[in-house]
This record gives C-alpha cells, structure tokens and sequence, in this order.
C-alpha cells in the first residue's frame, strides 16, 4: 500500500522548522503570485501576470486546442529552487472540508494546487477522500471569496482591523459585557489552544458551539448525559459483525463517511475474509448508508426514539436488566417482529454488534448509548477513550441569542458558523447583533452572516493555512500551506492570537505547541526537528493520547430517565425530516459547481432541493416528480418541487439542507431553498427532524435535473447479486448467465487486437461501492470536466465521464438498491472505433479505446452507438473564462472545445506520466504506480485498475475470479471493464 | 429511344393532337414570357422560407450544436432524419429516366427532365445535413482523403459515413451529367429560337455546338443510354449505403439486416409521392395537362401502390424478427416503438404510409389529381415520420436503462428543415422559368402523330435535330395498316 | 467555346491544392520561424563558442516536459562579473532590478492538444539537435524542423523499427527528480540496464 502513494516532497518539510527559510520560501511564493498579493479583482492584467509566473507550462492547459499568433514564453525571474514548470509537487495535509478531518495528499503544479488525493498513510481515512474533500480544490479559487479585510463593508487594512479590533475588545472588557466566541465544535487541537489563549486574555469571553446539523451536538450531549463527557467517541465499523443504525448515514454524512466507508468495506469483504457483516438500517428516509443496508426497515423519524427504546429494552430483558425511564416512551409503531429479530441478531454479536444512530435528537443518541452499554462493545466496536474530546464549558446558540436579547453581550465573533443562514432564528440577528459594539466574523466570503458584522477578517481556505486535527485520540494530522495565500487572508489562528495580544504567526504557534505538547508523547528517539519534518512530510504523527488513561469513563444507568423525561407520542401525521445530501451537507460549500453539479447518490438529482414522498403517499396525493408543493410547519412555508423517493416511509418527507442561500456567490446563490427555516426552535432547541407540517399541492409544475430518469432495470443482467450463503457455496452464484466472463463469441468479423506489452483494465467490486460518488468529482477534478449550469443538466447533457447508475427492485416502498458505476468500457469490439469517419477514436497498442479531441468532427455517431451511452458531446463551447476558477484545470490534459466528443480515458495521462517514470528509471513497471483518479479517491477501494496481462495483477486476477462479469457480453464488445457481483447478507427472511 | 410505334390501344400520352412546332411552342413557352403573377407569389414564399433556414444554420454553427435539442442520449434526430428523407425524395428522378428508361417505359418522357430536376435539388438539400450536422463543420474536409502533414492521417473506410459521402457526391455527380445531358437538344432548341443577345451566347455554350446531324443524334442516344445504365445501379446503392449507416451499428432497432431493400423501396415511394406533388402543381400552373397526362398520374400511383406494400411488409418483418430472433432488446425496443412514449410517431407512420396507398386500389382516386395531390403529400409526411421513428425511438431507450432518455425538437430544428424546403422550391421554381420542364425532343417522340405518318414535317426542317427525334438512320419507321395489326407488331420490341 | 472537360479538370486540381493549403497553413507548422528577441542573446556563442552545455541553463529537460527557459538568476550567475557593461546585459539587469520578468518570443511550439515530453526524448538519449537543429551555429533562434505531427510520428516508427540500443541514461548518477511526485528519490548511483527504446505510435502517446 505505502509504496503505492506519491512521496511527499520533502525539502519544504525539511526547511518548514526553519523560520527564515520558511519565510523565504513564502515570500518567493508571494513573487510567483501577484495574483495572490495583488489586492485587486483579478482581471485580465492579474490574468497575465499569473500565465508570467507559471512559464511555460502555461499555456499548454488555458487555452486548449486554439491557435495563438505570437507566444510569450516567461520565465520565472528567480526560480524557487524546488519548483521545476512541468512536474508537480505533493504535499501531505489535512482535509478542512468538514468536521472529519481526513488525511489528503494535494498535487501542486507551478505553484498552484490542482487535485485533491487521500493519503493512504493516515491511520483513519487510510487513502479515500470523499466528493467534498475532491472539490475543496476548487473552493480555493472560488471567485467569490473576499480578497481582503473589511470594516463595515469597506475595504480595509489588517493594521486597521487589527487596532479597531483590539480597542474595541479591550473597552467591552473595561464594561465588563460579554464577549462570545460562536465556532464549530471541531476546530483542531492547535485551533483550540489559540481559542484558549483569547479566553485568557478576555476572562468575561466564552465559547459558544454551534453545529448546524446537530448531529455532533447530539453526540457531545448524550455522551455528556451518559458518561458526563461531551465526546464524539471513536466508531470502528470494521471490528463489527452487526451494524444496527437508527438514521444514521454514516457512509454519506454522518461523523466521518471516509473513514466509516473503508471500515466498513473491510469488514465486508465476502471474498476475501469469507464473511462479512450484517448492516441494519432503520430510518425514514432513503439514504446512501441505506442503500447499502442488507435489512433496510422505513421508520418514522418520530418513531425512532420509540424503536431504540424497544431494541433497549429487549436486550436488557436478555442481559437481566432493567433499564429506568422507557416505561414513558410511547410504543414505536414498528413491526414488533422486526425489534425482536434484531435484538437476537444484536445479542448473538454481543461486543461484536454496534448500535449508532443520527439526527439532531440527544434522547436517542442516549438510547443507543444505553443498547451499546447492554451489548458490552466499549473498546471494540465504540470507543469513548478514544474518541474526540469537545469544548465542555461551551454555550449553546440559542443560550447566546437569550443573551443577545438581554442586551448583555458586548462582542462576538464568528467563526467556521454561518447561523444567519443555517439557523432557523438566523434573521433574528440582523437585529440583534446592531446593538453589539464589536461584531467579527472570518468567514472566508461575505455571507450571510458576515455581511452583518463589523469586522469581516477573512479566514485562509485549509489550502492556504496551517493547522493540525485530532481526528481519533492519539492521532494528530497536520495541515500545511501548499499555495501562498491568494488573496489579503489571514489565519483566524493568527488572528485570535493577535487579538488576544500575542504576536505570533500561525506557523510558530502550532510549531511550539508540537514541540511542547505533542513530540514529548511521541516517544521518538528523534530530535524534535526531525520529528517535525516526519510529520509534515507524513501529514501526520501517531502519538500517545493525552490523557495517557484510556479506560473510559462510567456509563451513568440514571442518564436514559433523564434524557427520556417529557418525551410524547407524535401524532399520525406527515413528518418532515431536514437531512444532508452527500454532496453539499450544510452548504458551506455551495458555491461549489462540481458539487452542486454531483448528481445525489441516491436521487440522481443535480442542483437545488426537492421534497422527497413516498410512492405511496405521492399516489394518495397525486404527486408526481417536479410537482411543487407548498410545505408549512411553525409558520414558515416553501414551496419547493417534490421527487416521489422509493425507501421513504409513507408518513416522512424528506428536505435537503444547504441550499437556498443568498449570499454565497454566482454559483450557488438562489439555488433551491433553505429548508434551515423549517427547523423548529423551542426552549433554546433546534429540532431538525420529525417536524409536523402541512402539505399543500400546487397545479404547477419545476422540472428537476435528474441525471437518470428510468430505475428499473428491466430484468436486464447488468448488475448480478448473490446472498452471502450462496456465494460461499459457489463463488459463481448470481453469475450464472450467459456470456459470464471470458472471451466473449467465438464469431468476429473482426481480427482482434494484439497486447504484446500492457493491456490496461479496471475491475469495480459492486460489492464494496456504497455510491458516495467521491470518483465522480475526483475524475472531474482530474479530466478538467466542465460544469454545464442547471440549465444544460436539465437538458441531460452532465459532461461526467463517470456516472454511477443506481437501480431499484422490489417493492417501491422498500426498494433494494444497487450502485453501479459506469465508465468508458474501453471495448475489445468497440462499436465507436468502427464508425468514426475520421479515426478520431481508435484502439490503442495497450487496449485503450482512445478518444483524439483535436481530431474529432462531432458527428456524434460514435456515442449513438455506445451501448453503454459513456460518451459526452461538447454541446458548447464550456467557458472557463473566470480567470481565478480555471487555475485549477489540469494541465496534462487538454481543455476540450465545442462540438468534440470526449470520455473516461482511463486517465491515460496517468499511464503515459508512470511509464515514462519507470522508462527515465529505467526499470519495469511495478503494480500500483499507476492508478487512475476515481480508483485513488474510492473510499471502499472498490475500483482496482492494472494491466491485465501481468498475472500478479489484483485486475488480472479478479477478472478470473467467479464473481466476474463483463456487460453486454451478448453484443460481443468484449469490455476492458470487469464487474464483481454484488454480495448482501440479508441472511434467512431478508428484505424481498 | 424515339423509334418505337405506340400502340393504338394504348390511351395517347400526348392526350390532345398537337404539331411538332406547337409542341416545342408550348413547352418552349415559359421561358420566353415574362413569369406570372402567381409565379412571383411563390418564389418570394420560397426564398423568405429559405431566409429562414440560412439564419438558423447561421445561429447554429456560430453557436453550437447545443441549440437543437439532441442530449447525451440522443445525439441524431431532426438532423440525419431530414437527410435520410431528402435522399430518399431525391430517388425518383434517377429511377424515372434511367431505369424507366432501359424498360422502354414510354410515359416516363414529360415527367423526366422535372423529376431529374428534383432529385438533383433534393440531394443538394439533403447533402446540408451530414455537414451542418457535425460538431466542428468547419473540419467537415476532414472526411476526405487527402495528403497531408499528420504522417500521414487516413479516413476510415470502416465508417458507413465515409461511404455516405462517396454514395451521395457520385449519385449526384452522375445524376447531374445525366440531367445536363439530356438537356442537351433542347437547349439547342432554344438557342435557335432565341433572336440573340446574352441570352443567345449562354445557350449557345450550353448546348454545346449541338447541330441535330443525325450523327449527333446517334452518339447522343448511345451515351443517353451508357449514362441511363450507369445511373441505375446508383439509384439502388445510394440508399442502400445510406440504410448501412443504420444496419451496421449494434442499436437495437437499427442493426437489422432487411435496411437496404427496405430503405431503397421506402426512397421510391417516397420519391414517386414528391414527383406527383411538383407534376400535379406544374401541370396546372403551366397548363401541360395534355403533356403530363392523367395516365402519367395513375401509372405513378401505381407504382407507390407497389413500393407502399413492400414497405409495410418490411414494418412487418421487423416486428417479426423482433419476436423471432428472441433478443430481449430488440423485442423492447420495437415493443417500445409501438407502445411507449413515441408511439404517436410510429402510428401516424403506419397510417401514412400503410394504409394510405391503398386508397389507390380505387380508380376514382387514381385519376383525380386532387386526391392523388393529397394523399402524396400525406406519403411524404409518412416517410419523414418513418425515419424520425427508426432513429429516435431507437436512440432513446437502448441497453442501459440508466442512459434512457427523451427528445424534443427546439424551433432551430424546425426552422432548418424548413428552410431546406426553402431553398428546394427556390431552385425549383427557377428551373421552371429558365430551362424546358419537358424534353421536347422525347415527348414529341410520343406525341399522336408519331404513330402515324408524317412525312412532311421533318422533310420541312432538317436542321432542327431537336424537331426530328424520330428520324433515325437504323430503322425508318413504317407506316402500320391496322390498329390490330401493330399491336401484334408492337409485342416484339416493346414491353405491353 | 469552353472545353467544360479541362474546365472541370482545372476546377478539380485547384479544389485538391487548396485542400493542401488548408493543412499545411496552421499553426503546427511555421518551419524557419526566427523572431526578434526581447535581448540579442546568441547561442551561437554560448552554446557553440563556449561550449556551454544546454542543460546548464535548460534544467528542465531531463526532469520535466519543459526544458525551460532559465530565469534571469541563471545569466547572471556570471554576467554579474563578463559583460556586464554590454547594452544587451543592461537590459538583464534592468529587469533583474525592476523585478520584472523578460518576455522571450516563444519559437518552437507545439499545439496545446499535443504533449511533449523533453525528459523522456533526453534521457532516451536524443540529441537537442535532433529536433531543434544545430543551435550552436544560431546566432538568433530559428525553427529548424517542420514539427509536424508526420515529422513526429517518422522518427518514432522508424525508431520503434530499428529498435535502436539506447545509451543508458545520462541520469544515472541519481538526482531523478522527474517523477510525477516531484521527490527527489536520491538513490545509489545504479546503471540501468540499457533498454531498448519502443516510442509510441498510439494517439494518446501525445494527445490526452
């Protein structure tokens, strides 16, 4: 596996201790970047200066496939001494995308970042980065982010900020009035101490945390109630033989997908380990952890405490105990037999099973606390010690509007929060926070929240800033710069430190803390220099957790009771649930065209939200797909287009978070609604689920950009299942069909190709895919695949070169779902080779079915006669005209123009980049020095690539085994592509 | 050609007794009055319509093919629909002089020059389409074998495209020298009749120094009759070509083997349909009535009747190797032509093309240009839905339900199949003031009296070549005594 | 009268040169292209009098697909001390103290859509002059090869058919920097197996 990942560049890590050099170093990034510094819009002269540092690389990828009269060729002035035009750099650092913090790998070019990878080396994420960690790229050149510090709404400078900043705090301190620091509960342990120095300085500051999920919230506070620790504990799904989740998407959104999604699939690996894990899911909407249940039952959001109550008391009857306080909970309406069943399941698992569960709500996180203490899995399965530890002393939001309210609070600052919009009370700040004398926020743009302060300090990207994250105790993950900053930004680290009167850059600040707090655990025989270095060349260091105790705390018994106080039956009605889509989560990143564009794992649907119903209840309302219906709940109403969901339970609808926004920027403004404002907010409360609403249909009609419009498979063999038990008993079962694998017909009018060298091919395990789509952004973020807009997407014209195709069977209620990602097959017989007029695509010597853009015509024919319709046709010319947005294109591949054909290369850049490699080394090709995009960032290690004529090869030896199949074999295309049957473990009375 | 005797029990195809001079007056007509009112009327229609068809193509190309309403599923529709018709209109003229012509089929001679006509606008029309068609038009030269720098960069003679684009510039170049050819004599005729003037020198090297010399005559016919023999295996092997473009993909709904027959019978019929639209309009327009005679109408309808049942039986065939074959898509997607989301295409097809035809069972019918007028024009609707059926339907739900997908046409469409239309009657309407829409020399070869003696008239001007079709070196006709007679002496060396 | 058949004739040989013309105009081939330079720097005297070798200034073109133009840090690693009065090196060190780039005319150009990579060629042992013809002789850059996609694809098919032993590797001594992480792996100074060259002829070899 190590030997299969980039190397980091090492000499920055080498000389990053050494502050002068560091600085030098940056202010040679400053020189290449006059972008960067330049504190303007960057038009067309910033444009220039930009194409001057980069040299001649350049051009190459900018302006593909047009003719320039005269070239320029600029060379640096003084050229950094690491930094060759052409190669690229990478450096290990640390994903700031969401809470989860996983361990990336960024390929740098000329200075600039282009692609985000996993870094297989850290201990949690183990190599797989998901769709939002792939499209933070393109956050950093993000148009609308500010380009400097403002002071109510002018442009300012730091010194100024700084000063007013600084007196203001200072003279609300004299007033002795409150001062509220408002930020998410995972910042990092670096991030943290800098807060604690600000606390410091400012003894009436407090912290308040906001979540605008609730789900950590939710976590923090049963744990608090449970084992009187606000902790996110450490979840090890591959130590589990029973998965049993009430809601809890943990391979889409929930805590750390990436993470979660490689444990799992570890643990469900049919054919390797001979078995694998059963996966319950209860939950009232379809979601992508659903999907991939083995035992998925629909069940009311409100019904879900109920059920966990029932599951607690079950297997407290088993284990001999009693458990105080559910006498109160109201019967779950939840088929008895399903409970009973599942508690057996749960008990035989014993600490082998593993109870979590999702939402917003603390009682229900206490009850799967309480199963988990039954089932006695503390250490294997769910680890409290080991988990992350949140702030204790914080406030809550709704504690701090009170305050606002009472006029008692003399500043706030926001950061990583964006409650204005993410909180149903938000526009209640607009007039609250005018009677704060010192309001900051440090978002990374004016946003909704931001455009009401004072002081807008503008906060790096994670790109742009050091920083470091303990994802799981014990295990610390650096971030590191990789680009000077863009734009006049500043740490909030630095920022906090400056106001709290201590001078001190990010960098030294998180350097001294390591040396003190961190290397003394690292028990290293190791100078600290060199430690330090390994770590940042590692992107993280494995240390002894701090406290070095690790037995968790007790679990209190009296906790449910109390958790469970005042909880009431709901009543029949509808219930809207505010879930996360995998793509946007909280729409921080909304203003993110490949997400926006990444159509939903499960939905299919691309840009904006849309109310998920159940075929039944859509029948009973005469709903019907893009019908828009106006939703009411607390006196807020939406109209928004509804999509019939199979999965849903008849009673929940579904909304998605994050869309809607107003202040975001001119990709993701006005994009859908913002269904925060239907979350209700009681006694200091925000619920987010399980809301009582009123639907009403309207006659009219808004189309949704679906990118798949038909389910159904059509009884057609495209994607072969097998139950656990009849694949250990032949490894062929489900596989049976014609054609199953091998060589196809022994008819050909053609004479076949010839591989005396390589034959490249990839093998997708449908087993292991969970749908997540991680590869989908990855290949756009690799192939310099165009956004086309809602508009065009709504035509069916997505540019993705990968798609993942999802299928319904059985019942539309309770629907079975299975993923299939579809690539270029890279056929044997490829029907496109044949009908080219001009040899514009062609076989290649290596089995590549290549596409030659220059050389393409457009007349299309080539994708009429796709079976596989993989094939995407340049409708227009895709501008990439915002100069900041196109610093991301690749430059190793071309920047396709209007009215050519383009698709899944295979990432042949790749190939060509690692035999040339191993050609200038001169030595053999090795397995694993090439690996495509979408295989790189595959959480669940789903996709192998590899040449199929070295034996030793994973491809070579999958596409033998039994599970092997390859599509349409009948038409005799004979596809490169190998699939692997899809393996459940729905054991006796499964799901159909 | 002009040296058989009609038979008498034939009805004449000449209906009314008209001079040889009257002839050549008659058809010679148009050309030299100033065009009509009603003329002006349609020709404005016609190049506004054209208008049309230009600016869309413009907004087209300068902006991409995005502005149709094709998708990732659906890459051909209104586009090579379009051309497949217009080829399939552009048969008739080649089939009508060339083949008609090696039958002996004397009826064809006052339809032939029009209908040759026809087939050269409608392939001009229909050769837009595979190039405003292509992504990049601008690289449309791509497609021809030529020398150059890429060391060196071939075609591929694999592509049914490639073989398009040989089928159609041979049919076309042929059919022209074929058409310009036959103009020959009469363009002489009119040269002689002009007083001079421009006029005069462009007739004059139009018809090449024709001298009606009866040698000329004889190279004349013997390269007529090499040119009608070459063009007639070009009629079967364009179509033929153009249905590869279907029948060699691995669509189902596409890859079927019967296309070649069943496109080139579906090109005659839809040919024959258009001819009688332009004939029954001209005739009345410029009063040929006597000339393209009722029995010029029926005897084509009789040939759509015959081509209308060799495409329905192939609509039939299709569904049976469907069934037959028990390839699971095939069974859908012929399943899904007649029964899913296009069905309405398909039926409007069935009922246009199969079951209208066979109103021309009916005599009535078949000798009242009205009816006929109509139900051509409903043939050629039928015939466009036909191939807009077999592409779209077939493109819209293949293998992968995923992919599936639907299709509307946006106004640019619309507007540029329009504007072919457009630039068709355009090219037409000024073929019928510029040059002769019948060959007066072959008509006259029919006319009564060249069942009879008439010694006098080409005794009279031996000059005019154009004016002495039938005088022929090899076999001087003899005069017949009895009707029953000829008939019998007929049978030798004419079919009945 | 007009002969129509030498008319066509006539018609068709024109149709077939400009045909020609429109390959042979674009921009992937302007052979002999020798623009003015910012600064009359001569290889002529660097590269041929001096000797100079070209990767001591083009760094890039064992490691990178750029060979690169070095940055003005490189001259003036000696033009501090020879020359430094020439109204040429003025130029150079006016730019050096404006802190401003200079903008050479760019002369050998491939299209964007075609990828060359100048580490593979160098270290598959090519001569510079293979392609960009005798330098050393130039006193002001010129274009010296076509450049063409044929002129490409004739040295790699008749390389690919001569199988040609190639030279091992100047790189050799370690310093491989040229991998696609851009780590400079230093290594024992290994000898390679010397290996026989196979350019690719496949479309994707230069076109992704």
């Amino acid at each position: 596996m190590s030997e299969t990942t980039p190397k980091y560049w090492q000499s920055l890590a080498a000389r990053a201790g050494d502050p002068a050099v560091l600085e030098r170093s940056r202010n040679e990034f400053a020189e290449e970047l006059p972008v960067g510094v330049a504190a303007q819009p960057p038009d067309a002269s910033s444009r220039r200066d930009f194409f001057k540092v980069m040299g001649l690389s350049a051009a190459a990828a900018m302006v593909a496939c047009q003719r320039a009269p005269v070239q320029k060729a600029v060379p640096f002035l003084t050229k950094p001494d690491e930094l060759t035009p052409g190669l690229s750099l990478w450096y290990a650092s640390t994903c700031g995308a969401c809470s989860a913090q996983c361990g990336v790998l960024l390929k740098t070019r000329d200075g600039r970042p282009i692609k985000v990878e996993g870094n297989a080396e850290h201990p949690v994420s183990r190599g797989g980065v998901c769709a939002v960690g792939q499209a933070s790229v393109l956050s950093l050149y993000d148009a609308n982010r500010s380009r400097w510090p403002s002071v109510g709404g002018t442009k300012s400078t730091w010194a100024s900020l700084d000063q007013a900043v600084t007196e203001g705090l200072r003279k609300v301190a004299e007033e002795g009035r409150a001062i509220r620091l408002v930020l998410p509960w995972v910042m990092g342990p670096t991030a943290e101490a800098a807060v604690a120095r600000f606390l410091a300085a400012f003894p009436m500051a407090r912290t308040v945390r906001y979540d605008a999920t609730g789900e950590l919230e939710a976590i923090a506070e049963a744990h608090r109630l449970t084992h009187g620790v606000r902790v996110v504990p450490d979840y090890r799904f591959d130590q589990a033989k029973l998965i049993a989740s009430f809601g809890a998407d943990f391979l889409g959104t929930w805590v750390s997908p990436v993470a979660f999604t490689r444990q799992y699939s570890a643990a469900r690996d049919a054919a390797g380990s001979r078995e694998m894990s059963r996966h319950w899911q209860l939950e009232p909407l379809m979601t992508l952890t659903g999907a991939s249940a083995d035992k998925r039952v629909p069940v009311a959001a409100s019904d879900l405490v109920p059920a966990l109550a029932g599951l607690v008391k079950r297997l407290a009857q088993k284990a001999g105990r009693v458990v105080d306080g559910l006498s109160g909970v109201p019967a779950p309406r939840v088929d008895a037999a399903v409970l009973d069943t599942l508690a057996d399941e749960l008990w035989s698992a014993k600490e082998k099973a593993l109870v979590v569960c999702g939402g917003d709500e603390p009682a229900a996180q206490v009850l799967a606390n309480q199963a988990n203490e039954l089932l006695g899995n503390a250490g294997t399965t769910v680890s409290v010690s080991g988990g992350i530890t949140l702030d204790t002393g914080a406030m809550t939001l709704g504690e701090l509007l009170a305050e606002l309210e009472a006029k008692q609070v003399g500043g706030v600052l926001f950061h990583g929060v964006n409650p204005a919009y993410t909180h149903p009370r938000g526009e209640s700040l607009v007039a609250l926070l005018k009677d704060v004398a010192v309001t900051v926020a440090t978002s990374d743009r004016l946003d909704e929240t931001a455009s009401l302060v004072r002081f807008h300090a503008p906060d790096h990207t994670p790109l742009e800033s050091w920083g470091d994250a303990e994802p799981r105790r014990g295990v610390l993950s650096l971030r590191q710069p990789v680009v000077s900053p863009l734009h006049e930004t500043r740490g909030t680290v630095e920022s906090l430190l400056k106001w709290a009167g201590v001078e001190q850059s990010h960098h030294d600040f998180l350097r001294a803390r390591w040396e003190a707090e961190i290397f003394p655990r690292a028990n290293v025989a190791t100078g600290f220099q060199a430690f330090w270095d390994e770590a940042v060349r590692q992107g993280v260091a494995v240390v002894l957790p701090q406290p070095a105790t690790t037995e968790s705390p007790a679990f209190r018994p009296e906790s449910v009771a109390e958790a469970l106080a005042g909880t009431a039956a709901a009543d029949e009605g509808l219930e809207l649930v505010l879930y996360q889509k995998v793509g946007l989560r909280d729409g921080a990143l909304a203003n993110n065209g490949w997400l926006q564009e990444m159509p939903d794992p499960i939905s299919k649907a691309t840009w904006g939200n849309y109310l998920c119903v159940a075929p039944a209840t859509a029948a009973k309302l005469g709903i019907s797909d893009g019908q828009v219906v106006r939703v009411s709940t607390g006196g807020k109403t939406l109209a928004v287009p509804a999509l019939v969901q199979p999965g849903t339970h008849p009673r929940a609808l579904g909304l998605a978070m994050g869309y809607g926004r107003t202040k975001v920027g001119r990709i993701g403004n006005a994009v859908g609604e913002n269904a925060f404002v239907l979350a209700s907010f009681t006694n200091g409360k925000v619920r987010r689920a399980a809301l009582g609403v009123k639907l009403e249909v309207t006659p009219e009609k808004k189309p949704l950009a679906l990118s798949q419009t038909h389910a159904s498979m059509e009884g057609r063999g495209l994607v072969r299942e097998a139950e656990l038990a009849e694949f250990l008993a032949n490894p062929r079962a489900g596989n049976e069909e014609e054609g199953g694998h091998g060589g196809g017909h022994p008819l050909s009018i053609w004479s076949g190709h010839e591989y005396k060298g390589h034959k490249w091919a990839l093998a997708v395990d449908l087993s292991a895919c969970t749908g997540c789509s991680a590869c989908v952004v990855s290949c756009q973020a690799e192939n310099n695949i165009p956004i086309v807009g809602e508009d065009e997407a709504l035509r069916q014209r997505e540019m993705h070169w990968m798609r993942i195709d999802r299928y319904y069977e059985g019942e539309p209620d309770a629907p079975r779902v299975v993923h299939q990602p579809m690539m270029c097959q890279h056929c044997e017989n490829a029907p496109c080779e044949t009908v080219c007029p001009v040899l514009a695509t062609v076989h290649s010597t290596e089995g590549l079915n290549q596409q030659v853009y220059n050389r393409c015509v457009g007349t299309r024919y080539c994708a009429n006669n796709c079976p596989t319709k993989v094939r995407r046709f340049n409708w227009f010319d895709y501008k990439h005209d915002e100069p900041l947005e196109r610093l991301v294109l690749n430059p190793d591949v071309v920047v396709r123009t209007r009215g050519v054909m383009e698709k899944c290369s295979m990432c042949v850049q790749r190939i060509q980049e690692g035999k040339a490699e191993a050609k200038r080394e001169g030595r053999e090709l090795r397995g694993g020095d090439i690996r495509t995009a979408c295989q790189q960032s595959c959480p669940a290690r789903a996709i192998h690539f590899g040449d199929i004529n070295d034996p030793d090869s994973d491809v070579a030896k999958l596409a033998k085994s039994g599970r092997a199949y390859r599509l349409l074999e009948e038409i005799n295309i004979g596809p490169a592509v190998t699939y692997l049957t899809k393996i459940r473990n729905t054991g006796n009375g499964s799901a159909e | 050609m002009s040296n058989q005797h009609t038979s008498t029990l034939r009805v004449p195809l000449v209906s009314e007794e008209r001079t040889l001079g009257q002839l050549t007056e008659e058809i010679c007509a148009p050309m030299e009055r100033k065009p009509s009112r009603m003329w002006w009327v349609a020709f404005a229609l016609a190049v506004a319509t054209l208008a049309v068809g230009v600016g869309m193509v413009t907004y087209e190309v300068s902006t991409g093919i995005g502005v149709w309403g094709l998708n990732k599923t659906i890459g051909w529709a209104f586009d090579i629909t379009n051309f497949v018709f217009w080829v399939g209109i552009g048969h008739a003229g080649t089939l009508i002089s060339a083949i008609l012509f090696l039958f002996r089929q004397k009826w064809r001679t006052s339809i032939n020059r029009a209908a040759e006509a026809m087939t050269l606008f409608a392939v001009m029309c229909a050769a837009i389409f595979p190039v405003i068609h292509m992504g990049r038009p601008w690289n449309a030269f791509w497609v021809l074998p030529y020398p150059n720098s890429r060391g060196s960069l071939w075609v591929n003679f694999r592509s049914p495209l490639l073989w398009d684009v040989f089928a159609i510039s041979t049919y076309f170049t042929i059919s022209a020298v074929f058409w310009y050819f036959g103009l020959i004599p009469d363009l002489a005729t009119v040269r002689d009749r002009v007083k001079g003037g421009l006029k005069k020198a462009v007739f004059k090297v139009l018809s090449f120094g024709w001298n009606g010399s009866s040698r000329t005559w004889h190279r004349y016919e013997t390269v007529y009759l090499l040119l009608a023999g070459l063009a007639t295996p070009l009629v079967i092997s364009v179509h033929t070509i153009v249905s590869f473009d279907f029948a060699t993909s691995v669509i189902p709904g596409w890859h079927t083997t019967i296309f070649p027959p069943y496109f080139v019978a579906g090109a005659v019929f839809s040919g024959f349909a258009m001819v009688l639209t332009l004939m029954i309009i001209t005739r009345v327009v410029l009063g040929f009535e006597h000339l393209i005679t009722l029995r010029h109408l029926e005897n084509m309808t009789k040939v759509i009747i015959v081509t209308g049942g060799i495409v329905s039986l192939a609509y039939g065939t299709e569904f049976f190797i469907a069934w037959y074959s028990g390839n699971p898509y095939e069974k859908f997607t012929f399943m899904n032509r007649a029964f899913g989301p296009y069905a309405w295409a398909y039926w409007t097809m069935v009922t246009c093309n199969v079951v209208s035809p066979h109103l021309f069972w009916f005599k009535k019918v078949r000798t009242s240009p009205a009816a006929i007028f109509v139900l051509s024009l409903v043939i050629n609707v039928g015939m466009w839905f036909e191939r807009f059926v077999i592409i779209v339907t077939s493109l819209h739900r293949d293998f992968l339900p995923s992919s599936w997908s639907m299709y509307t046409p946006t106004v640019v469409e619309v507007g540029t199949f329009v504007g072919t239309f457009g630039l068709f009657f355009t090219l037409f309407l000024l073929f019928t003031q510029v040059l002769p829409i019948i060959s007066i020399g072959e008509v006259k070869s029919v006319a009564a009296f060249a069942r009879g003696s008439h010694a006098p008239e080409h005794a009279s001007h031996p000059a005019h070549g154009s004016e002495t079709p039938h005088e022929h070196p090899a076999e001087a006709p003899e005069p017949l005594p009895t009707p029953a007679l000829a008939a019998v002496a007929v049978r030798k060396d004419m079919p009945v | 009268m007009i002969d129509p058949t030498r008319a066509t004739l006539l018609s068709g040989v024109l149709a077939a040169l400009a045909m020609g013309g429109c390959d042979t105009t674009p921009v992937n081939n302007n052979q002999n292209y020798m623009p003015e330079q910012p600064i009359a720097f001569s290889h002529a005297v660097h590269a041929g009098h001096y000797e100079i070798d070209c990767q001591y200034c083009h760094v890039g073109a064992e490691k990178s697909r750029h060979a690169g133009i070095p940055h003005a840090g490189v001259c003036m690693n000696c033009h501090t001390q020879v020359k430094t009065d020439s109204p040429e090196i003025q130029k150079l060190t006016q730019a050096v103290k404006l802190n401003k780039p200079i903008e050479w005319v760019r002369v050998h150009r491939l299209p964007d859509h075609a990828y060359f990579n100048h580490a593979n060629h160098v270290t598959a042992g090519l001569e510079c002059q293979k392609c960009h013809g005798p330098v050393q002789e130039m006193v002001r850059l010129e274009q010296a090869e076509p450049m063409t996609m044929g002129w490409c694809l004739d040295c790699h098919r008749q390389t690919q058919e001569s199988q040609a032993k190639a030279p091992v590797p100047p790189l050799a001594s370690g310093v491989l920097m040229a991998s696609a992480s851009g780590v400079p792996t230093v290594k024992a100074p290994t000898t390679p197996a010397s290996r026989t060259l196979n350019p690719p002829t496949d479309c994707s070899g230069c076109h992704r």
